[in-house]
């Protein structure tokens, strides 16, 4: 590996096409970061360093909005996930420890189809079968729409971990006397667990970070943090933005390394 | 339940469905293991060994027949409720779980209580020579000490028969010896059944009490080590175990010459197995009036094939003596030296090869050499009848 990246780095113009990448990517997100510690209302013109900003996020007058939006974001997303994450669960049990059944393949289609549709006609036609079945959209239409969203994004790291499980640890379980509910509880799921951690993981990343599908079916006034921001940012961007922006970076990377590093320690134990 | 077999297989069937071609992997076999026995399945990769083990542990539905446990039929049993314990070729050791956790968790399940589960875990842990390891994670142990873990694991319930497919076949050479013998040591010193699944003849032959040999999902023959070696019943059993030299032969009637009677008695020791006969034989060869031992009655006339073990024959220089018993004359192909023994590859005179292997004793000297015209001599008490 490490002969071959040596290697690539001598074709001509690598080096510069890779670091041209790399600023296009995170150029716009270093700017949010530094500019959200600035001393000045100006989204362009640096004034020094101050957290005055952050302060305005958490104590000035939009402070009620956006914490409401927060706990919002985050019980729909705490919520979300579980769910998911144990449909998600169920499912990979089923799809593949399951016996082999009619119509296997449609249904793994079907399970990973809302990956391929674009957001926005899943978006339009969650929000038309509320409307048809005469659904009040509020707090739980939002839920709903997540849970159904997030479950590919849940079931495709358990899925790839259960598969990576032999059936054989199952059958030593059986032989040593282990009942079906005994064997999942007590071999099964612990071994499954990596997997489902980084399911969960990532379906409440998604859940806490989705804005098209959230603004289609929320009701009148209720607002998710990136619904907050959407409208806030509707009447000119104020640095506030930024440093909320920043909080959820942060957040989010703190999450993705967690994940990463459980998926990592699970890899590493068998 | 007086003299019951541990295990009685009846007329089993196993079909692995398939929509355009099932395989069948077990045809029709019955046999019984006796308490007590180390019992080996043999035979080459695809026979169905791993299929009837796993029917006996109950991962596999039986598509026809039964299997009884000490005169009990298991056949519909799940294998939680089964008192046969497996060690699996893959070990399959739970990754999660300490060595002492693995060891203890079949104890766990069936109840037992807090101190014997912990005397016995630790006894076992002992037998394997382990207890050190008690605390470890399966992954920090070598292939070897997993593999006496998972004896350890699959011995901690006392079953009342043991499984074991192919368990030392991930190991390296001088380890699978070791384990030869300690797998013997814990069968005797525990008196569990052990049915011990192998596709390495040498293992099976070392081990064993008693083997079958398989091929096709059928069972060929059954029988001590030593009868298997000794008296194959048809060529698939003579050829997989060891080398065999398989040459046509003529069936001229029953057993000749009763002048011989004290070589006749000889004979009679020698054969193993009760049930057998004797026939006289004309070799193709040109070797005449053999009088050989056989399985089955042969009607006169009739070609058949016989067998003679490679250390069974010997070669001498060409000489004028007469008196030469059962000796045809042929030409040395090839010497190759193979430390305990030396191979020798023979052509006879009518055209047939034949293998010979011969110790290598202190006093042993190679008294013809490749291209050398040598008289060989097959000893009639060697060489048996195959059926077909
Ligand atoms: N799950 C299965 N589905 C279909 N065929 C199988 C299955 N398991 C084994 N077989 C077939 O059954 C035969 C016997 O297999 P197996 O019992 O594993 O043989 P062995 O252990 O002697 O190598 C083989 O032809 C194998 O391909
Ligand atoms: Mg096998």
């Amino acid at each position: 590996m490490a002969k071959t990246s040596q290697r690539i780095s001598w074709y001509p113009g690598f080096r510069e096409m890779a670091w041209l990448c790399l600023i296009i990517l995170y150029a716009p997100l270093i700017i949010v970061m530094v500019y959200s510690f600035n001393n000045s209302p100006s989204i362009t013109v640096w004034k020094g360093f101050s957290l005055v900003w952050y302060n305005e996020v958490f104590f000035g007058p939009e402070a009620g909005k956006f914490k409401q939006a927060t706990v919002n974001s985050l019980t729909i997303a705490i919520l979300a996930a579980v769910t998911s994450t144990v449909i998600a669960t169920l499912s990979a049990l089923a799809m593949i420890r399951g016996r082999a059944f009619r119509g296997q393949a449609v249904t793994f289609g079907l399970i990973n189809l809302p990956l391929m549709v674009p957001e926005i006609v899943t978006a339009v036609a969650t929000l038309i079968f509320f409307a048809s079945i005469g659904f009040e959209r509020g707090l739980l239409s939002i839920l709903l729409a997540h849970i159904v969203f997030c479950i590919p994004f849940a079931y495709l790291p358990i899925a790839a971990r259960l598969q990576g499980i032999s059936n054989v640890y199952e059958q030593a379980a059986r032989d040593l006397y282990a009942t079906p509910g005994q064997t999942f509880r007590l071999i099964l799921f612990p071994m499954m667990l990596p997997g489902i951690l980084s399911g969960f993981l990532l379906a409440f990343i998604i859940s806490l970070d989705d804005f098209i599908i959230t603004n289609f079916v929320k009701g009148a006034g209720v607002e998710t943090l990136p619904t907050a921001i959407f409208g806030a940012v509707k009447q000119g961007i104020k640095p506030n933005i930024m440093a909320i922006s920043t909080l959820m970076l942060a957040a989010s990377i703190l999450l993705v390394t967690i994940s990463y590093l459980i998926s990592r320690m699970g890899n590493n134990r068998d | 339940m007086t003299d019951t077999h541990a295990i009685d297989i009846v007329s089993v069937t196993k079909v692995y469905p398939h929509r355009t071609d099932p395989v069948v992997a077990l045809d029709n076999i019955s046999f019984s293991i006796g308490d007590n026995e180390f019992f080996t399945l043999l035979g080459p990769s695809g026979c169905g060994k791993t299929t009837l083990l796993r029917m006996i542990g109950g991962f596999e539905d039986i598509t026809k027949g039964q299997i009884l446990l000490f005169g009990d039929d298991i056949s519909r049993l799940q294998s939680n409720q089964r008192p046969v314990n497996t060690v699996f070729q893959q070990y399959a050791l739970f990754p999660h779980l300490t060595v002492y956790e693995n060891v203890a968790f079949g104890l766990k399940r069936l109840g037992r209580d807090t101190d014997f589960i912990k005397t016995q875990t630790h006894a076992m842990l002992e037998l394997i020579r382990m207890a050190e390891f008690a605390e470890r994670k399966p992954s920090q142990l070598s292939g070897g000490q997993q593999q006496r873990v998972a004896l350890a694991r699959a011995l901690a319930p006392q079953p009342k028969v043991l499984l074991l497919d192919e368990p030392l076949s991930a190991l390296d050479l001088k380890l699978r010896q070791a384990m030869r013998e300690e797998l013997k040591e814990i069968q005797k010193h525990t008196g569990i059944t052990f049915i011990f699944v192998t596709h390495d003849q040498e293992e099976a032959l070392t081990m064993s009490d008693r083997i079958a040999v398989m091929s096709n999902g059928q069972v060929q023959q059954i029988g001590s080590p030593k009868e298997i070696y000794d008296n194959p019943t048809n060529i698939f059993v003579a050829n997989f175990i060891g080398e065999a030299n398989i040459l046509k032969a003529k069936v001229t009637g029953p057993e000749k010459s009763p002048a011989k009677a004290s070589k006749a008695k000889a004979s009679k020791a020698q054969a193993a197995a009760k049930d057998q006969v004797k026939l006289c034989v004309d070799l193709e060869c040109g070797i005449k009036g053999l009088n050989i031992f056989s399985q089955s009655q042969f009607q006169k006339g009739k070609q058949i094939n016989v067998m003679i073990r490679p250390e069974r024959i010997q070669i001498k220089p060409l000489s004028r003596g007469r008196g030469k018993v059962n000796t045809v004359g042929g030409t040395v192909k090839s010497i190759s030296y193979l430390g305990t023994d030396t191979q020798v590859q023979l052509l006879l005179d009518d055209g047939e090869s034949l293998l010979a292997r011969l110790q290598n004793t202190i006093d042993a000297t190679s008294s013809f050499g490749v291209g050398n015209k040598v008289e060989i001599t097959i000893p009639e008490i060697a060489i048996r009848a195959l059926s077909e």
